[in-house]
């Protein structure tokens, strides 16, 4: 069975983060959204993997925060398997 | 296209992500109280020269759920700190011509120091706090997203405002100060 996007409507897979990009860091990358496989750890370590995989957008992610539906969490709180994880980079509305 | 997505319209606290052009001044009626005898209204307006670099339009895109709850949550404070009657806050989305509002704040209290100064406090809470972000589109056709060195935490936390904004009142003409090493808008 070959991996396809699940659709809009599945559940997220237990063991993978959703992971919602904006902006410059979503053109950086050239996507919006990511599946990443994901053992239970702090927002720090989602930072530092994403970081990893998408070396053009580590700057950016390191003056990032991390937001777990429609709240932000802090650095050291822990980032659930199965979450909807937004990257927030610094922000320029008005 | 994305819709169109309008909460608590035409309440006296409003918080509105539009993808439409801003009606301030129903934004502003939105405010009007018997019991307030100051309204304030803030409209940022894109701008067509930053830093001398000619920009043709802007686009807003914002993290929607967090954004409302971003505004919402200053919008609490702003009540309480200054006391306010009532709040509005439009935030445009989408393209933006130069010219064209993007932003628009409506404050009112019983005394117009309150107003004002509310104003000002969350345009600067807004534009470091609210995920909304602005990309330039200069004439030459080029697009530039906006991420300032200032505003969230790395920590996921936000800045203590003082750290970020000293306590100072605007200036005549230069209320927009911060925006001028940013470009764009408000």
């Amino acid at each position: 069975m070959h991996e396809q996007s699940p659709p809009v409507h599945a559940p997220i897979p237990v063991g993978s983060l959703h992971i919602s990009l904006f902006a410059g860091m979503a053109a950086a990358v050239g996507r919006r959204s990511l599946e990443l496989p994901w053992e239970d750890d702090t927002a720090a370590a989602l930072r530092s993997r994403l970081g990893a995989e998408f070396p053009a957008i580590a700057p950016l992610l390191a003056r990032s925060a991390v937001a777990i539906g429609d709240a932000y969490v802090a650095d050291d709180a822990v980032v659930p398997r199965g979450s909807d994880v937004a990257i927030i980079p610094p922000v320029s509305g008005g | 296209m994305p819709t169109p997505v309008a909460d608590t319209a035409q309440t006296s606290t409003a918080l509105l992500l539009v993808w439409e052009p801003i009606d301030a001044a129903r934004l502003l009626a939105c405010v009007a109280d018997e019991a307030a005898g100051a309204n304030v209204l803030f409209t940022g307006t894109t701008r067509g020269v930053t830093a001398g670099v000619l920009t043709q339009r802007l686009a807003y895109e914002a993290h929607e759920p967090l954004a409302r709850a971003q505004l919402a949550r200053l919008r609490d404070e702003a009540m309480a700190t200054y006391a306010l009657t009532a709040c509005a806050i439009s935030h445009r989305l989408g393209e933006v011509a130069v010219g064209e509002t993007s932003v628009a704040i409506a404050t009112s209290a019983p005394h117009r120091r309150e107003a004002f100064a509310a104003a000002e406090w969350l345009m600067e809470r807004i534009k470091s706090e609210v995920p909304i972000w602005k990309c330039e589109e200069g004439v030459d056709g080029g697009r530039t997203w906006l991420h300032p060195d200032s505003g969230i935490h790395p920590d996921g936390g936000v800045r203590p405002h003082h750290e970020r904004h000293p306590i100072s009142l605007p200036k005549a003409g230069t209320a927009h100060g911060h925006a001028a090493s940013q470009g764009g808008a408000s």
